[in-house]
Order: C-alpha cells, then sequence, then structure tokens
C-alpha cells in the first residue's frame, strides 16, 4: 500500500497506456491526422494568434568565412525574440538548406554561435558539441541560431540565462504550455526565414536542438510540416525514465500528455519527414532503455508509413550532450546536402 | 519590444474574462452546479475513483483533555494516508469537527502541538473550542512526501519547497493536480468521520486551513457541500497577486483555471456556507490586497444571492500565520 504521494503518481504512469497510441491497425494517416489535433490541443497551439511579424534586421555583417544576419521578430502580439543566422560564403545565391538551431538549459543562444558571455560559457561550448551554428556552417549549411523563451535574452530578467518556472507555472493557468510558446515560435521563425531570405530553400528547413531544446525539436517537426528532417538530441526518451522520473525543468511538462501519448508515439507524426533522435548512452537525464523504447515506437511507425530510411537513432558513448561527428553524416545523407 | 515571456503571459491572463464568472441575478444553484463541474474537471477529478476505504484505526491514546484516534484510510486504489482525530473528554452527544490543514511544513507535529509561533496549533485550539480536531497527512507533505532516510539531507533542509515538484509534475501530465488530490483526500476524510464515529456531528463539520492548507480547505469546501464552514489563513487571494505574481510551490497551479475562474470566483461556490477569510497585512505572499480583490469576487455572489453575513474577511496586522482567535469567533457564528 502506498503512503507517498509521488510513489502513487509514479505507479499511475507505469500503468497508464496512451489513448492515442497507433494500434498498428488503423489507417496510420487518419490516426496521424487525430494525433497532430490531440497534440496541438495539448499544447495549448488553439491559444496563439498570427500577427504582423515585424521582421528588423537588427544588422548584416561579412565575418569572412560566412555573413552573419541578426533579426528580431514578433510572434505574438508584444512579444520578441531574436535570431542570428550565419551564411557560408557562396550560399547567398541559388537556393540551400537551412538548419535552425535550439539551445537547451543554458545560458542563451550565444552558445550555439560559439560565444561565451557568462561564467561557465566556454566549458559549455566546448564539452558538448553545443557550438551547433559554428559546427552547421562548418558543414557548409545556413544555420540559425533561435532564443527560445525564458532563455538568455529572453529570460525575462535583467540579465542572460534561463529561468523557467514562474512563466511555465503561469501559462498553464490560462492553458497554454511553455513547449507550445516555443513551437510557436519556431512556426513563426520558419516563416520569417521563407519571407525574408530568397536563398533560402523553403523544401529544406531543418531543426535540431539538444535537451530543452531536443524536446522542442521534436514537438515542433510534429506540428510543422515545412520542417524536412528534425534532430532532437538528449531528449526523446519515455517519460517513465525521463521528466516521470526524476526532476526536470518545469518547462518540460504538458499538462494530461501522458493520457494520451508517451514519447515514442509522438514520433509518429512526423512520418514521413526525416527524423534524426541522439541520445548519449550515460545520460542520466533521459534513460537508455526509455530511449530505447521510444525508438522502437518512433520506427514501427515510420515503417508503417513505408518510410523506414527516415528515421535514425545515433548512439553517442558519453552523456547528456549533442554528438556532432556521429550526426552531420546521417543528416547529409538523408538530405543530399 | 517585448522580450520577456513571463510578462506576455501575465498579458496574456489579464486579457481573459473568467467565463464562469457567476452573473449578477444568475440562478445560484444552476450557477453552481455548472461551475462545481468545470472545476471538478479542472482539479483531474475524473481521473480520481472512490474505492474501499480500508479504514483502520491504526492507535489510540488518552490525555487529561482528549481522546486521540490515529486512522488510516484508502483514498484511492493502493494509495493510503493518516490522519489524527481528537476529541475532548468533556463532551457528549455529537460533536462538531474541525478537520485542520495546515499546508507545507516539515511535519504534521506543528498541527498537534500545544504552541507553535505562526499558529499552526490548530488542533489544539480546536480542542479548546469545543471542537473534535483532524490533523490530515496531506499529499506530498508530512509522511505522504517521503520516508525520511530516503532524502538526502541537503533535501530535508530544503524540504517545505521541494516536497510538492516531482509529485505534482507527475499527477499534471496524467492530467491530475496535487490540488485535486488534496481536496479528494479530505472528502474521504469527511466520509470516513461521518461513517466511523457516530459523535461526529455531520451537519456541523469544518475546515480550518493555513496556507497551502488554507488552498486546500478552500477548493474542498467549494466542491463538498457537507462542509459547513471554512476559515482559511494565507491561501486565499487573487491569482494575479499571488502565483502570478510571483514563485509559488508548484501544487498551487491549476492548469487552465485562469478561463473560468479567478480565485475569488471559487469562494461563490462555498455559499450560502460560511467563508471566514483572514491574512496578515505584511503577508508577502498572498498580500493583502489580493486578499481583499478575491474576498470581494466570493462576497459579490454572497451578497448578490441575499446572505450578507455568511463570507467575512479579516486583514490583521502582520505577518503570515493562522489568526485563531478571529478564525474561531467567525466559526461560532457560521456554525449553529
Amino acid at each position: 500500500m502506498v503512503s507517498i504521494a509521488e510513489h502513487k503518481n509514479y505507479e499511475l504512469h507505469t500503468q497508464q497506456v496512451p489513448e492515442l497510441r497507433y494500434d498498428g491497425k488503423s489507417d496510420f494517416w487518419q490516426w496521424q491526422k487525430n494525433a497532430k489535433a490531440k497534440l496541438s490541443e495539448l499544447l495549448g497551439m488553439d491559444k496563439f494568434k498570427k500577427c504582423d511579424p515585424c521582421f528588423n534586421l537588427e544588422y548584416k555583417k561579412d565575418c569572412g568565412e560566412y555573413t552573419e544576419y541578426r533579426f528580431t521578430i514578433q510572434s505574438e502580439e508584444n512579444y520578441y525574440f531574436p535570431m542570428v543566422m550565419r551564411v557560408p560564403r557562396g550560399k547567398e545565391v541559388g537556393k540551400h538548406a537551412v538548419m535552425v538551431c535550439l539551445q537547451g538549459h543554458s545560458t542563451g543562444f550565444h552558445i550555439s554561435l560559439g560565444i561565451p558571455k557568462m561564467d561557465g560559457d566556454a566549458s559549455t561550448i566546448n564539452g558538448g558539441d553545443r557550438d551547433f551554428v559554428v559546427r552547421g556552417v562548418k558543414e557548409g549549411w545556413i544555420s540559425v541560431a533561435l532564443e527560445q523563451r525564458n532563455f538568455g535574452e529572453c529570460t525575462g530578467l535583467n540579465r542572460l540565462g534561463g529561468n523557467c518556472h514562474l512563466s511555465s507555472m503561469v501559462a498553464m493557468l490560462s492553458g497554454r504550455t511553455t513547449i507550445g510558446e516555443r513551437v510557436w515560435d519556431c512556426m513563426r521563425a520558419v516563416d520569417a526565414l521563407i519571407d525574408n531570405f530568397d536563398f533560402i530553400d523553403p523544401e529544406k528547413i531543418c531543426l535540431m536542438g539538444n535537451s530543452g531544446g531536443g524536446t522542442v525539436t521534436y514537438y515542433a517537426a510534429c506540428l510543422e510540416e515545412r520542417f524536412a528532417l528534425c534532430m532532437p538530441s538528449s531528449a526523446v526518451c519515455s517519460w517513465d525514465m525521463s521528466v516521470a522520473v526524476k526532476r526536470h525543468c518545469t518547462c518540460n511538462y504538458v499538462p494530461g500528455i501522458a493520457r494520451y501519448f508517451d514519447m515514442g508515439d509522438i514520433g509518429g507524426m512526423i512520418a514521413p519527414r526525416k527524423l534524426v533522435i541522439v541520445h548519449g548512452v550515460t545520460d542520466v537525464g533521459f534513460y537508455k532503455p526509455g530511449v530505447d523504447k521510444s525508438y522502437d515506437l518512433v520506427s514501427k511507425a515510420y515503417e508503417t508509413a513505408g518510410c523506414p530510411q527516415n528515421c535514425d537513432l545515433v548512439t553517442g558513448p558519453a552523456g547528456h550532450r549533442f554528438y556532432a561527428d556521429l550526426s552531420w553524416p546521417v543528416v547529409h545523407k538523408m538530405m543530399g546536402e | 519590444m517585448n522580450f520577456s515571456p513571463i510578462l506576455k503571459n501575465r498579458e496574456v491572463i489579464k486579457a481573459i474574462s473568467p467565463s464562469l464568472r457567476y452573473k449578477d441575478g444568475e440562478d445560484l444553484a444552476s450557477w453552481q452546479k455548472t461551475a462545481r463541474e468545470k472545476l471538478a474537471e479542472l482539479l483531474g477529478f475524473e481521473y480520481m475513483t472512490k474505492c474501499a476505504d480500508k479504514f483502520e484505526i491504526v492507535s489510540t491514546a488518552k490525555t487529561d483533555s482528549y481522546t486521540e484516534y490515529c486512522f488510516k484510510i484508502q483514498s484511492e486504489e493502493n494509495f493510503c494516508f493518516t490522519s489524527t482525530l481528537r476529541v475532548p473528554l468533556n463532551k457528549t452527544g455529537k460533536i462538531p469537527v474541525a478537520i485542520c490543514l495546515k499546508g507545507h511544513s516539515d511535519d504534521l507535529s506543528a498541527a498537534l502541538s500545544d504552541n507553535d509561533e505562526l499558529g499552526r496549533n490548530m488542533c489544539t485550539r480546536a480542542l479548546e473550542e469545543g471542537y473534535c480536531a483532524v490533523a490530515v497527512e496531506e499529499r506530498s507533505f508530512d509522511e505522504c512526501f517521503a520516508s525520511r532516510d530516503m532524502i538526502p539531507e541537503e533535501t530535508v533542509k530544503r524540504v517545505t519547497w521541494c516536497a510538492c515538484y516531482r509529485s505534482s509534475m507527475r499527477a499534471l501530465m496524467l492530467g491530475r493536480t496535487t490540488l485535486g488530490e488534496r481536496v479528494w483526500d479530505t472528502m474521504r476524510v469527511i466520509d470516513a468521520l461521518v461513517a466511523n464515529f457516530d459523535f461526529v456531528d455531520a451537519d456541523a463539520i469544518c475546515l480550518i486551513g493555513n496556507n497551502g492548507g488554507a488552498t486546500a480547505a478552500y477548493y474542498t469546501a467549494a466542491l463538498d457541500e457537507r462542509v459547513a464552514a471554512v476559515a482559511l489563513s494565507g491561501g486565499v487571494c487573487s491569482f494575479e497577486e499571488s502565483i502570478i505574481a510571483k514563485h509559488h510551490c508548484i501544487c498551487n497551479y491549476i492548469p487552465n483555471i485562469s478561463n473560468y475562474f479567478e480565485m475569488g470566483d471559487v469562494g461563490g461556490l462555498i455559499a450560502p456556507r460560511g467563508l471566514s477569510i483572514l491574512s496578515g497585512s505584511d503577508d508577502e505572499w498572498f498580500p493583502s490586497t489580493g486578499v481583499r480583490s478575491a474576498y470581494d469576487l466570493a462576497n459579490s455572489v454572497y451578497v448578490g444571492a441575499g446572505f450578507n453575513d455568511a463570507c467575512k474577511l479579516h486583514i490583521i496586522d502582520g505577518n503570515a500565520c493562522f489568526f485563531a482567535d478571529e478564525a474561531w469567533a467567525d466559526l461560532h457564528n457560521m456554525v449553529k
């Protein structure tokens, strides 16, 4: 007999069979349509309204190997966020693929740019391939860093850094979620890239992120079909081996989601578009057995969708970080870029 | 340009008119029925099921002034908790009951103690007032938090902060809420009292609550009409000036509630039963301006329905604590 509240709730998690798990028999595409509708509702996507993006190019500067653009957009009435894009030399002519990069919980999107601004940033950048834009440019891709809500310049405090708790809980009161907000911003980022930069190939917009950024990458790809490939790292893992078993940031939690989906069920919504799941075998926030069983569900969905070659699992030898050397070859192969 | 998500979220909520706010002239019973159904849904009641209570008296004791029963009940399949009932020795016949919810604190001893500098010795005072007193182990507090030997020492020091987190977030993912769980458990305590102790006056069951316990008592009284009156210190304050303005424990947040209710709207569900709202003028967590705002909303329902004296507010000089003198003065008037 349980008398400890968190144990009771963990027991409920282990007993829960997600109501919208694909049954393997019914029409897959109809399932996907229904699942997307439910996911959209759970994330609170009906609470957002498109508005004038007020696109503002703050600067464009020649940095030798690449040209750097910094711009801001308004994603909802009275909410703005910045992005920095680096375009490798020669890629401002023609149409080219782009990788949008999402940091996880760190001091901000300057980490993706390889720019230390606060104490500890240097080791964050060097210690886990978190300079996503730097690497993306080396791989020959246009790469964009996007500042997510509650991180960095969008932390809501007069300092850099991350602080999700209050904003996440207040969002929930109105039926919104922080993940939903970040997904919405990703969608508006796609609008901005297509509308303002004619060298972006709209058929080859990709999204990647690590940890909290990986979580958003995964959800955003479900609901935004313009992402041709998504690469969530250190994020895709069953609830019972990640957010339900140990303390994670408030922003990870979507009210009611475990009733309908586990993490592996959600990946089926991305098919047939490309999905590269990255994880480290010794990640202690997202345990390997949970990653494996999530990927098992994802790969079955892709098989049903007739495109098993469009998903892959990249396993790194260490812990919670991105694995650029292992992951980028998979991206090149899948995208032909 | 606003780059602050919390400012945006506050702006979003400020623009909401709660859709289930009581309207002047509306039939009270009809509104309460609809509003209670929605509140129960928001608290996650559809995911909680009644079960065999497996009532068991764990221990008894007797002192000069009371008899004590420590009893255990199962409120959901495979979840049980204990409550401590103290019965004054000098009473006969049917005796009124005060169920005491003390909120965030290290353990139940505050509620059962003879003295507490924050007034949380609610059971002792209830006995002095001629009531039976029940101290409830609330979810994520006390023994329902975790076994002490499971917690690292550095965590024990932070226990009042971290106690609710994991349980609350697990609950949220399942469509439940910690507040809903506490309300549910309190309702099951009422079931147990009525079913097992024939000296309990079922028409005089009150709830008294402090801080997080006040919040739970408030929502319980809103949903359970067997609660004759409720006295709450801290915890009843507009969302705008409390949980939206600053960092509160996770357990306070109910997903989607702002679309239907502000805190004061919920108070209208307690009408015409007694509602006593108490607050310290210097309470930094539940500021008195927000408490007054919640009271005004709740009282507008009481007055609109013709119950002019059943909803009371006391703003008392000083910091947050349980203001027992004012609470008991109101309860004696409200419960006849």
